[in-house]
């Protein structure tokens, strides 16, 4: 046999039945689980919600929610920082800061070449001048003299 | 508002990736072209001196981009399992970075037409290759420092579980209860994208994919504060003192 | 391709395991043979197959069709796992070493003896190969894949492809030469 009719025998290779259908199942039967919680997040959280607590008690942000239906005491401690618009706001930018830095990473993979300036501010792509994602995270254009890698070796295999 | 704040945080985030992208002191000019195009005119010595010293430091700056990939990369604080992932990214550049040197090792002994082939390759071998590299790196990058905002979240969401707990037992409606429903399955839902995220990087899936997954997880943790701002609302106008 | 192959990614993307069943069960064997002839022990290649299925079903929901087939995409993901073993357990492919269990190997009992040797000995050239040369050999000229899906999955143009086929054929030539004598 040449070695082409060699090469096309190894198509007749076929896995084990057994494993195949042990593999299949166990697979199949895969559903997403809730994450494990792992203990130094746990303990990382805890005392996060202590510090919450203590400093919400330091500073002084008791709520006092005076209700008779409350059996045992007319007088309950709420963390009214748990719902303080402040630092909710403050956590929800630092999110959508991420959000719009995960848009601009697409961006960034998605344009073949970036632009520069001598002094390093990134600026729009030719290319995809129209996106305005890119334009607002990559602030005005300007003209350039500096070109990138894939262009410098587009030019020189010319 | 927060849109005042994303070029310099952009910068500073893109520029951990882009300063990678452009090396120190490695800025190749549409000049440099035109020298090369000016020293044909010369003849064909000059024009092949002309190629070879362009082409040997574009290698070279491509060769320092995957190098300050690599060092962004292993600066990044990771846990024990996210080590194996920055293994992976780090070992493939280093095979990126080898790749480099055989071909700038092929530049000196090459003619005009063997330096515009050596380009075409490279170009395309990065192409295919490298910025797919690049691009999982950036994703990694972006999903490392990420991964604080779900212990933030979780935190809140619990400290927010705390008080619409004590709130319906004083009597409060059932809006509160539904809005932290929606709020625990957002907040699970985020950090389930966010180990599929980290799934597809130990599995090493294509960068877009890695990428979407991110921006789920991400997107499902900003509905949740959405949510939390909505019982925000309600808590607001039940307290009758408020700090 | 599978038929209403389509209709099965679309199912299977939105988590319906009855979809992604047929799918295994169509793709399997190929990936498989693809990952044997790399790895060369059974038990390896059995456990990067699985690998590569139990990634592909846990992220199929964010699987995009974009004009290749869903071959490609497994491919690829069987590249990088394969890859990722070798890194794992830098393991080195020994031209000499021929697995015992191969000839009794239930993929292969139904070949004779003198084809298993031949077959043996030119699995163990393509391990010696780079990993590109040997997927462009795996995909091409076992797997009779398309020029446009194999240039898809290696990730490079349809011309290097073609010159890295012809490259890889006479590198894996050379070595069965070099071994014959």
């Amino acid at each position: 046999m040449n070695l082409f009719q060699i090469l096309k025998q190894f198509k007749n290779i076929e896995p084990d039945p057994a494993f195949k259908e042990t593999s299949r199942r166990a697979i199949l039967a895969y559903r997403p689980v809730a994450p494990t919680t792992h203990l130094w997040s746990a303990q990382r959280t805890l005392w996060r919600i202590i510090e919450t607590g203590a400093a919400v008690a330091l500073t002084g942000f008791f709520v006092l929610l005076i209700t008779g239906a409350f059996s045992g005491s007319r007088f309950v401690p709420v963390q009214y920082s748990a719902v303080d618009p402040q630092s909710l706001h403050a956590e929800a930018q630092a999110i959508d800061i991420q959000i719009q830095l995960a848009n601009v990473t697409y961006a960034e993979s998605a344009v073949e070449s970036t632009v520069q300036t001598a002094g390093g501010k990134l600026l729009g792509n030719p290319k995809k001048a129209s996106s305005t994602a890119l334009s607002a995270a990559r602030g005005t254009t300007e003209a350039t003299s500096t070109i990138t890698i894939d262009q410098a070796l587009q030019g020189l295999s010319q | 508002m927060f849109f005042l704040l994303l070029p310099p945080l952009a910068g500073i985030f893109l520029g951990s990736v882009n300063t990678a992208r452009a090396a120190d002191n490695c800025i190749i000019t549409s000049s440099d072209l035109d020298a090369v195009t000016a020293a044909a005119a010369q003849g064909l010595m000059a024009e092949l001196a002309a190629r070879r010293a362009l082409l040997t430091r574009t290698i070279a700056c491509a060769k320092a981009e995957a190098q300050s990939l690599q060092n962004n990369l292993n600066g990044l604080s990771v846990s024990d399992d996210e080590k194996t992932i920055r293994a992976q990214l780090s070992d493939r550049l280093n095979d990126a970075m080898n790749y480099y040197d055989l071909e700038l090792e092929k530049v000196g002994g090459a003619g005009i037409t063997g330096t515009q082939i050596i380009a075409k390759e490279v170009f395309a071998w990065r192409g295919n290759n490298y910025n797919f590299l690049a691009a999982q790196v950036a994703n990694f990058t972006l999903w490392v420092k990420s991964q604080n905002l779900f212990e933030t979240a979780l935190a809140r969401l619990r400290s927010v579980e705390s008080i619409v707990s004590f709130l319906e037992q004083a009597g409060a409606q059932n809006e509160l209860r539904s809005n932290l429903a929606s709020a625990q399955v957002l907040v699970q839902a985020a950090r389930n994208k966010n180990d599929s995220a980290r799934n597809a990087f130990l599995q090493s899936l294509p960068p877009d994919q890695t990428l979407a997954l991110i921006q789920q997880s991400l997107q499902s943790l900003s509905d949740a504060y959405q949510k939390f701002f909505d019982i925000s609302t309600v808590v607001q106008t039940l307290l009758p003192i408020k700090p | 391709m599978l038929d209403g192959e389509q209709k099965l990614i679309k199912d299977a993307v939105q988590g319906k395991s009855s979809a992604f069943g047929p799918l295994y069960d169509h793709y399997q064997p190929m990936i498989y043979r693809f990952v044997f002839v790399k790895v060369g022990r059974r038990e390896d290649a059995e456990d990067i197959t699985h690998q590569v299925f139990l990634a592909a079903w846990q992220n199929i929901g964010s699987y995009k069709h974009r004009g290749h087939p869903f071959s490609s995409w497994l491919y690829q993901i069987a590249r990088n796992q394969v890859v990722d073993h070798y890194r794992a357990k830098k393991s080195e492919v020994s031209l000499e070493k021929m697995d015992p269990e191969y000839f009794v190997a239930p993929a292969t009992a139904h070949f004779d003896l003198s084809t298993k040797l031949e077959m043996e000995k030119v699995r163990v050239a393509i391990a010696g190969l780079k990993p590109d040369y040997q997927d462009v050999i795996v995909l091409r000229f076992i797997e009779d894949l398309p020029l446009k899906e194999a240039a898809h999955v290696l990730e490079k143009s349809e011309g290097a492809v073609k010159l890295m086929q012809h490259r890889a054929i006479k590198e894996l030539q050379r070595m069965l030469e070099q071994q014959k004598n």
